[in-house]
């Protein structure tokens, strides 16, 4: 990967795949410093304090329960952006949001109608955008178990830190269920599992489980464990943030 | 010398682990905020508004492409120094032999991008300094 197009960007909304009706995306993170100038110092300087987040999506308007869904619900959800578009490893940035505001505008012209620029603002005690991975987006029948992948600040160190895994089951499956978990491994050769998520696949939906602190190993996978013979498609994709670098 | 084209300029940083990186081909643009606090301290009886020299005000923004090639590309190296909060050295070089070099804290940065297709962007990344000492123009 080097600079990339934003063309295949991936925007999922509480379970919702919203990447064409997504005209933009903009994401703003910030520590808030603080000015700790002292007398005699040589010039004003900063610390760090409490991160925040913002997600501004630009939408097209579209009922089929897409953008009318986001304005009739105040549930909590996850915002989930892959800038580059889906591939195993690729950055994400996910979020869990209240939707704070929106704009629908329409003209008599005949443009399409637009959702305009609706704003997401972090939801609960996280910090603010979690700048993570994505390690799974397809749609499966059988129970799957994908191939591992670390990310490149943490090489192949353990570390630990706070860690989060967000789910977004953008197809549901009929009959089957499915468990879906995330699984650490330090040789890419023996798993454990480090997240397991309880949304079972029969309905959309996004869940983000978080650890307070874990000992996270440098491979990272998804595991999805199917109960049911139906085959009936399975639509989801996983983000995976940890503290630190 | 003289007038100068702005596109040699070198722009490097550490990351979070204190490797030194050199980011001027993800980036667009820097802008650096150099200038000195003037409060005015004109009195009864003076001339004109007079003005003394304060608190020198030091902040750089740079404006960048999405790179996440490597831990030593652009993405990984703000996404490294926003998540730790570690200082980072950031040497801005407009023109070979003049630089800006001092220890900073990664504020904040904007990711953007557009159906219409155009590069994934890493805006208005900016750097406040950090610590009492100002980081100052040098030769090279």
């Amino acid at each position: 990967m080097a600079k990339q197009s934003a063309k295949n960007g991936l925007v999922l909304i509480g379970g919702k795949n919203f990447s064409a009706q997504s005209l933009q995306w903009d994401a703003n993170m910030t520590t808030n410093p603080a000015e700790i100038t002292g007398f005699g110092e040589q010039s004003h300087n900063f610390i760090n304090t409490l991160k925040s987040g913002e997600v501004t999506l630009n939408l097209l308007w579209d009922s089929s329960d897409k953008t009318e869904s986001l304005l009739t619900t105040t549930e909590e959800s996850n915002v989930t952006i892959v800038p580059g578009g889906y591939s195993l490893g690729a950055p994400s940035l996910s979020m869990p949001f209240y939707q704070a505001n929106c704009d629908i505008s329409g003209s008599a012209s005949g443009d399409a109608i637009q959702a305009g620029s609706m704003k997401f603002v972090t939801r609960g005690n996280v910090g603010g955008l979690e700048l993570g991975q994505v390690l799974h987006s397809s749609a499966i029948t059988v129970s799957t178990t994908d191939t591992g992948v670390t990310d490149p600040n943490q090489g192949t160190q353990e570390i630990t830190g706070a860690c989060a895994g967000v789910l977004h089951v953008w197809l549901a499956t009929t009959t089957d269920s499915y468990v879906v978990e995330i699984q650490e491994s330090t040789d890419d050769i023996t798993y454990a599992t480090l997240i397991t998520f309880t949304l079972n696949g029969q309905a959309l939906g996004s869940e983000r489980v978080a650890r307070a602190s874990a000992n996270i190993e440098p491979y990272r996978r998804v595991v999805a464990t199917r109960t049911g013979a139906a085959a009936d498609s399975f639509g989801f994709t996983v983000h995976f943030w940890h503290e630190g670098a | 010398m003289a007038k100068v084209s702005a596109k040699n300029a070198v722009i490097q940083i550490t990351d979070s682990t204190g490797g030194a990186d050199n980011i001027s081909a993800d980036t667009l643009t820097y802008d650096i905020q150099y200038s000195n606090d003037t409060p005015e301290v004109t009195g009864f009886g003076d001339g004109a508004h007079n003005f003394i020299i304060g608190q020198r005000v030091i902040a750089v923004t740079l404006e960048c492409l999405f790179n996440p090639a490597s831990s030593s590309d652009c993405y990984y190296i703000f996404k490294g120094l926003y998540e730790t909060g570690v200082v980072t050295e950031l040497i801005v070089t407009p023109e070979s032999g003049q630089n800006l070099k001092g220890n900073f804290y990664l504020t904040g940065f904007n990711m953007s991008g557009a159906a219409g297709g155009d590069a994934i962007k890493i805006g208005s990344v900016t750097f406040a300094v950090a610590g009492a000492t100002a980081p100052d123009w040098t030769t090279t």
